[in-house]
């Protein structure tokens, strides 16, 4: 069976191209314009959308629990597939819809709900995978936040082109540096700014670390 | 720390883009060196602080693209109850309505035409730098006076070589940079000054980055390039954020540049 749910391939169409299961996760790997491409291709996957709006609503959650739900989890999987946690051993679909299962659950779990969720047949794609998902606290949320507030707009759109993989081609070209060279030397600059941030505030480290 | 000691190799360790002799080699460097390891935690945080960024733009993609998804829906087929009013009757009224509207729409748009062309809206927003209120009192000593003075004089060739030759390592460089857009744009040097507004922004001088990034804004208008993307993403960052020096004014431009009779200005 899970040599199957391996080899299934889901075949979706958008722009002229076949978005197998490899062209999402490569789309995704590749970054920029590809990434985005593959994003909007998940985001519009209406039979996706539809499964994790049913187990939510069955979970004591209503359509916008729903709809909050499938977009987290396609964050999280964005993440884990940038950050080489998921390397296409299950069919993406399967790992995206546990991803909004175990994220849903864990906000059941937040409300003290728990013991009422009622137990969901399992899909034979659900569970092919347990999801890595990291949970991000509040207080640990408002603080990434307030670095990126002080980090100024300018350095935050190059520091985020530049991780995910735009070159610095493209980076100069969108943000209107007169070169590849000095998007570089930008992006060395704002990085060194973001460290400086960091460093000078031993409180934010101690809780960024936890 | 110094970071910039670390930061190229931290860069090719995280992307993993070393050779595995050079991996190996940098874990043994790891081990030995306690400074190197900060060094990697707190690349580590920064790694974080860019994924939280990353994370907040795809929720904010997401929900542009449910409006787009709502725009294009078809229309509602349900219909309103009410008086039943003949179709003669409605279309009689809508095109009497109609020509009224059209009149004074011409009429408006002609007499505002001329205030909402980029020409206009750029003299109405551009303000020549003072240098002096810019750096304090200590113009004499201040390392960039030289190319401020030339600035002031007009003599803008020697102030772009002289702001031209401060390199980013100096500690005036973002002030440099920020003349030397100036310089550009009196000269209607418009991809200089794109690039020197955008590198004093990104030099991140609390001093600086504001003015630069609202200059920049100006460039783009100045240069008749208000569709570009980086224009219409840097303006709409400042028409939301309250707490910009220019958030008024970004405001007011992002309003002009999106009205109606906008779209008839050549």
């Amino acid at each position: 069976m899970q040599r199957v749910l391996f080899l299934h391939l889901i075949h979706l169409k958008m722009s002229n191209k076949e978005w197998t299961e490899e062209n999402l996760l490569n789309g995704i790997l590749q970054g920029g314009n590809e990434r985005q491409a593959a994003i909007r291709v998940l985001y519009n996957d209406s039979g996706l959308k539809r499964m994790v709006a049913a187990f939510v609503s069955k979970n004591k959650g209503n359509e916008a629990d729903g709809q909050d739900m499938f977009h987290e989890g396609i964050i999280v999987l964005d993440h884990n597939i940038r950050e080489g946690k998921f390397r296409g051993e299950a069919p993406i679909k399967g790992y995206l819809y546990s991803i909004c299962r175990f994220l849903w659950m864990n906000q059941m779990r937040k409300q003290s709900h728990t013991d009422s969720v009622a137990e969901m047949p399992v899909s034979s794609e659900a569970d092919t995978q347990s999801p890595e998902v990291i949970l991000v606290t509040e207080e640990r949320k408002a603080v990434l936040n307030s670095l990126l507030s002080e980090l100024g707009e300018r350095c935050q759109q190059i520091m985020e082109l530049w991780k995910l993989s735009y070159s610095m081609e493209e980076i100069a070209e969108k943000l209107g540096f007169s070169s590849p060279d000095m998007a570089k030397k930008a992006k060395y600059r704002c990085h060194v700014s973001l460290l400086q941030m960091i460093q000078n505030n031993p409180n934010l480290q101690q809780l960024l670390k936890h | 720390m110094n970071h910039e000691l670390y930061i190229e190799r931290l860069d090719q360790y995280a992307a993993g883009s070393m050779t595995d002799p050079e991996r190996a080699a940098f874990e043994v460097e790891l081990q030995e060196n306690p400074e190197l390891r900060e060094a990697l935690a707190l690349y580590r945080e920064s790694e974080a602080v860019i994924e939280q960024s990353i994370e907040n733009n795809l929720r904010l993609q997401f929900q542009s693209w449910a409006e787009e998804d709502r725009t294009a829906q078809p229309v509602a087929t349900g219909r309103p109850e009410g008086k039943v009013i003949s179709l003669r009757t409605v279309v009689t009224r809508w095109a009497v309505a109609a020509s009224v509207l059209l009149v004074a729409g011409f009429f408006f748009l002609y007499q505002n035409s001329q205030s909402l062309s980029d020409t206009a809206l750029y003299a109405a927003n551009y303000e020549v730098p003072d240098g002096s209120l810019l750096r304090g009192d200590t113009a004499s000593e201040d390392p960039i006076s030289q190319g401020a003075e030339a600035f002031s004089n007009k003599n803008y060739a020697v102030a772009r070589t002289f702001f031209n030759q401060i390199p980013p390592t100096d500690a005036p460089y973002a002030e440099a940079q920020f003349f030397l857009g100036h310089t550009a744009l009196q000269q209607q040097q418009y991809h200089e000054a794109i690039s020197a507004f955008g590198n004093a922004v990104a030099a991140n001088d609390i001093r600086i980055t504001e003015k630069a990034e609202w200059n920049l804004v100006l460039t783009y208008v100045a240069a008749s390039r208000t569709e570009d993307g980086a224009f219409k993403t840097l303006l709409s960052a400042l028409a939301g954020d309250v707490n910009h020096s220019y958030y008024e004014q970004a405001k007011a431009l992002e309003g002009k540049l999106g009205s109606f009779g906008r779209r008839f200005v050549e």
